[in-house]
């Protein structure tokens, strides 16, 4: 509760101790903490309120709540009698084929977030170590009878073209490119969009995001003003 | 046997010592660049400007953070290749100020830029502003550091410090980092800031956002995180050209003013991403996501790992000035104080007034209508009520948009060329092919309230279902200096009358 305006206060007794309407003496500021507290009880008067109340609105709130849980079990019936009443109408003529393409969507959308979560592990250098020398001791083996050396260069021709593959993308992807990736995601951007020149990753991160949450709409982005004015080229 | 290395090890170290003791002594001592070496430092970048020199350009820098000046050389790049001559004047706007040991200053480049007969415009005039940081080098001559786009001022962002009450929160005023307001059309986003600490590459970009669907933080985290990954350039054949980050977890943040009693409906998450690289030069992002009802804070900090781990200290500091300013702010108000102020757009029941603009459209009955924020002046969208009796779920809806575009820094203003060049792109860009001869299709002609509008219709090329609606409609009104964009799809009869109905009701005074 708050204390009354100070200047409410004062003028009601004109000395600063004024009465209330009651007619009990108003309390100065500087005695308010003093004051005793009133009595719980009903007593004539008194401002608190009174046990018999508390305990109304205590049990008001009770069968409230019970009345509320008996709706709620009502709800609950309510769909299944109403639906019992009713035939299930006939599927109407694209329900197999949007429900088939409502199921090739969830399904493509899965994998897509599943495959962006797990990506093939690179070849480690030790494995492509390992793999070269295997076939170096395997090539320096004696060949076995009825085997040219023709024979020899097609069984180890793949797996050594295989490695050489697996080293040069270890090369292009375990090394990096030396560009940052904020470069590199706003070099993603058409230059088109405002954002695709700026000086930052946040505009082409949003923008790319608000397509995937909204693909039907047209992109978030806004235009450049120097793309519209010269895109054509010189 | 390992004398010599032990050796070698030892003279290194001692040569290094003597390295950063003479270093320390050559040191200048912090104070402001004077104007005559800024003039010079700027007359020299104007003059590889005018010669479409974009590497000579960035090699008078002596860059702390390479990340940045790489894409200053991409943007200089791309308007060397777009332009035939340029010219460009710079000067200061205000005084000169310190942050840290650097010298920094706000330069206003003058741009007269000429294209060929190809171009949609033979030659355009502009400003643009940028941040320049300075910092003295060992032999006593200034050099610049670091060159950054801003946003003219508009008083959110002083001694750098971003305070905005209409988005409920400030950041900044730590030593040593600069705060660069930034375009909010770059950053797609209601507002936002850049902020650098000098004499690093380590950055810290916050961005707002509305986002109606009220995400918890740590979806939105890893939304994004997921977002940057599938933003890794790929080769011919779709396979990554670059290693590709790797994602952590989200986990519970909270913004540290707050942690102690966060205020009701704060809620935080952050994660981290990593970009791996041999030796040193691994960089790392770490998203910090707080939302508060719809609104949505990002805190993106960035840098190599191991800058990110010298500078804690700093960039605690700086995450730590990071507060609402409102605690107690009503939810439901938090997403649409934003955006009043920012785009000056409200809703009443399904009908969109925009009071800056002067525009409006009243939305069909039963449509839902959902502003949001991005890049653009405004942009509203409205959903049509599903089929009777039926949920959302299942069955295409009819949409329909409103997008207001300010005229882009470069422009000058708004025409039917550059509109229809604009919303040619979008169109190219989903897979929409516009039909010239369909009956919808208008040619521009004057209207009431406008310079020009135009009405047209577009074809869905592959449509990402059977139910999806191919046809859409376009509306276009025209003025200097605002280009309004209304298009949408029905995807029933009852659909299409009152789409058509919500289009012609676009009105600007």
């Amino acid at each position: 509760m708050k204390p009354p305006p100070r200047s409410t206060a004062r003028t009601a007794g004109g000395d600063g101790e004024g009465r209330a309407d009651g007619g009990r003496p108003f309390p100065a500021e500087s005695e308010w903490l003093e004051l005793s507290i009133p009595d719980d009880g009903p007593g004539e008067g008194s401002e608190l309120p009174s046990r018999s109340f508390v305990d109304r609105v205590v049990q008001a709130l009770h069968e409230e709540r019970a009345l509320d849980g008996a709706l709620e079990a009502l709800d609950r019936d309510l769909p299944r009698i109403v639906l019992q009443a009713h035939s299930p109408p006939p599927p109407s003529a694209d329900f197999v084929a949007r429900t088939l393409a409502a199921a090739r969507q969830e399904r493509r959308t899965h994998w897509q977030q599943l495959l962006a979560r797990h990506v093939a592990p690179q070849p480690s250098p030790q494995f492509v170590e390992q793999t070269l020398a295997a076939l170096r001791q395997e090539a320096a083996v004696p060949h076995h009878r009825g085997r040219g050396p023709a024979s020899s260069w097609r069984r180890l021709g793949w797996p050594v073209l295989a490695a050489a593959a697996a080293l040069v993308l270890w090369n292009a992807l375990g090394r990096g490119t030396g560009t940052a990736f904020e470069v590199q995601i706003v070099q993603h951007a058409a230059p088109a969009y405002a954002h695709a020149w700026a000086s930052g990753p946040t505009g082409v991160l949003r923008a790319q995001r608000a397509d995937v949450d909204d693909p039907t709409a047209l992109a978030s982005g806004t235009p450049d003003g120097l793309w519209l004015a010269f895109a054509e080229g010189r | 046997m390992h004398a010599a290395p032990l050796a070698w090890a030892r003279r290194t170290a001692v040569g290094l010592a003597c390295l950063a003791t003479a270093s320390a002594q050559a040191a200048p001592a912090p104070g402001l660049a004077p104007l005559a070496a800024i003039t010079d430092v700027l007359a020299g970048l104007d003059t590889a400007f005018g010669r479409g020199d974009a590497a000579g350009y960035v090699a008078r820098f002596a860059a702390d953070d390479p990340t940045a000046l790489a894409l200053l050389q991409q943007q200089l790049a791309r308007v060397f290749a777009m332009t035939t001559t340029r010219q460009r004047t710079s000067v200061l706007v205000g005084e000169p100020r310190q942050v840290g040991t650097h010298t920094v200053v706000r330069v206003r480049h003058a741009l007269d830029l000429h294209a060929g007969p190809r171009a949609t415009l033979s030659r355009t005039t502009c400003t643009e502003e940028i941040l320049l940081a300075l910092r003295r080098a060992a032999d006593g001559h200034w050099a610049p550091t670091l060159a950054v786009e801003a946003a003219p001022a508009d008083g959110a962002v002083r001694d750098d410090r971003l305070r905005c009450p209409a988005c409920n929160y400030q950041i900044g005023d730590v030593p040593g980092w600069l705060c660069v307001p930034l375009r909010n059309d770059r950053a797609d986003a209601l507002e936002a800031a850049s902020f650098h600490l000098l004499g690093s590459d380590v950055a810290c970009d916050v961005s707002v956002q509305i986002d109606p669907e009220r995400r918890p933080p740590s979806l939105v985290a890893q939304q994004l995180a997921d977002t940057l990954r599938q933003l890794q350039p790929a080769d011919a054949s779709g396979a990554p050209a670059a290693p590709l980050p790797k994602l952590g977890l989200p986990e519970a943040w909270l913004p540290a003013a707050h942690a102690a009693a966060p205020p009701s409906g704060l809620r935080g998450a952050r994660l981290e991403v990593d970009w791996p690289a041999a030796g040193d030069d691994s960089r790392r992002v770490v998203l910090h996501v707080a939302t508060f009802g719809g609104l949505q804070h990002l805190l993106l900090l960035r840098g190599r790992a191991s800058a990110l781990r010298t500078h804690a200290a700093a960039i605690a500091a700086l995450l730590g000035s990071y507060q609402l300013i409102e605690r107690d702010r009503d939810l439901a108000l938090a997403a649409a104080e934003p955006l009043a102020h920012h785009t000056g757009g409200e809703l009443t029941g399904s009908t969109y007034h925009n009071h800056r603009f002067k525009v409006e459209l009243v939305g069909a009955e039963g449509w839902r209508p959902m502003m949001l924020a991005g890049g653009a002046a405004f942009r509203v969208v409205w959903t049509s009520p599903p089929p009777a009796g039926q949920s959302p779920a299942g069955h295409a809806q009819g949409r329909l948009w409103l997008t207001g575009y300010l005229v882009p820094p470069g422009l000058g203003r708004w025409c039917e060329a550059t509109a229809d060049r604009w919303l040619a792109q979008q169109c190219e860009r989903r897979g929409l092919d516009l039909l010239a001869a369909d009956a919808g299709t208008t040619a521009w002609q004057q209207a009431v309230g406008c310079d020009a509008t135009r009405t047209l219709v577009g074809h869905l090329r592959q449509p990402a279902s059977p139910d999806t609606p191919r046809r859409r409609w376009f509306r276009l009104l025209l003025r200097d200096d605002l280009l309004l964009v209304v298009d949408g799809f029905a995807a029933t009869a009852a659909d299409e009358a009152a789409l058509q109905k919500m289009l012609a009701s676009l009105r600007r005074e």
